[in-house]
């Protein structure tokens, strides 16, 4: 029986990470990736100069807007205040519409 | 119908976006979801706006690093926007080091009498996330330690009345009708578990999980939490 699982490993120091992959490896056949670049379709990125750490799910949101055949494509804002107003007012504009629609008939009879 | 399912996958596909990584798109993928039943024209156009924002800014993500606080938590809310249930919105965000950890932006479940009812509520809400951080937190071991987070968890509101409000008891034809629940957060600020402090408005990082912007807004308060803007 095989049971396969990859974990990732935080420490402050490379020494406590080291120490801690050398105790599961004395227990267990494993594999040290080394540091991660691609985990679970994040992207991890890590700057050592600036001292941050980024994560992204780039690969992902590439293949959404290919999926659309929107590869390329860009904007600067993911929806505009008048589209946002818009789309939450779409009910009541159906709303009215319908009611204006009735009373018309109603006029008419 | 087959608009209606390509509309659905990219709402799914975009919602998922929203919920692990970006929180940019947090607030539009919410109002697109909101209609997935019964969509209109608007809202395809809308999601593919959203898809192509998306696929154009690939690269953004969190980045932990960029500041030196340990623990932010930015609230904010919209007055009314919803124009059929004239419900407001709650948004907000935690932040460890300039990354964002966790974030919402939800319709209140009720309608709010004024924008400070709508941003108290808004408070409530943070104080409850607030809360469990600390508690995440201590399980994990990090408030034991040199963990470099002292005395209550601040909570940035750009809205003194509701400020004001989480400080003391107050009585008046204003307040009156606030539900208990909303409460939640005054008890936590007289126990000393958290505190709340006033941000300008175009200071409040959890702005864009509540309004709409245009650009220059928008961009800033991206920076807030150190979405790189490439």
């Amino acid at each position: 029986l095989f049971y396969v699982d990859g974990e990732l490993v935080a420490a402050r120091t490379a020494r406590e990470t080291d120490a801690l992959v050398e105790l599961v490896a004395s227990m267990f056949a494993i594999r040290a990736l080394g540091e991660p670049a691609d985990f679970l379709g994040i992207q991890v990125n890590r700057d050592c100069m600036a001292g941050t750490i980024s994560i992204s799910q780039e690969g992902e949101a590439q293949a959404l807007a290919q999926s659309f055949g929107l590869e390329g494509a860009r904007k600067a804002v993911p929806m505009s205040p008048e589209v946002f107003s818009e789309l939450w007012s779409q009910g009541k504009g159906m709303r009215w519409q319908l009611s204006w629609i009735c009373s018309e008939a109603l006029a008419v009879c | 119908m087959a608009a209606q399912l390509d509309l659905q996958r990219g709402i799914g596909s975009l919602l998922n976006l929203a919920q692990c990584m970006r929180s940019d798109i947090a607030l539009p993928v919410g109002a697109l979801a909101a209609s997935s039943s019964a969509p209109t024209r608007a809202h395809f156009r809308a999601m593919l706006d959203v898809v192509r924002y998306v696929g154009g800014t690939s690269g953004r993500g969190i980045t932990f690093g960029g500041s030196e606080q340990p623990l932010g938590v930015w609230c904010d809310a919209n007055f009314a926007a919803c124009h059929d249930t004239c419900r407001s919105t709650t948004g907000w965000v935690a932040t460890m080091y300039g990354g964002a950890v966790s974030w919402s932006s939800k319709k209140q479940p009720t309608a709010a009498a004024s924008t400070m009812d709508a941003e108290y509520q808004a408070c409530g809400a943070a104080t409850r996330q607030g809360l469990s951080l600390i508690k995440a937190l201590g399980e994990m071991g990090l408030l034991s330690s040199d963990f470099p987070l002292k005395g209550p968890v601040v909570i940035a509101s750009d809205n003194k009345a509701a400020i004001s409000l989480s400080k003391d008891r107050k009585e008046g034809q204003r307040v009156k009708h606030i539900d208990i629940i909303h409460h939640f957060a005054r008890d936590h600020v007289a126990s000393g578990e958290l505190s709340f402090v006033y941000c300008k408005s175009e200071d409040n990082v959890s702005d864009c999980l509540t309004k709409a912007s245009a650009k220059p807004l928008f961009e800033k308060g991206l920076a807030g939490f150190c979405m790189c803007v490439d």
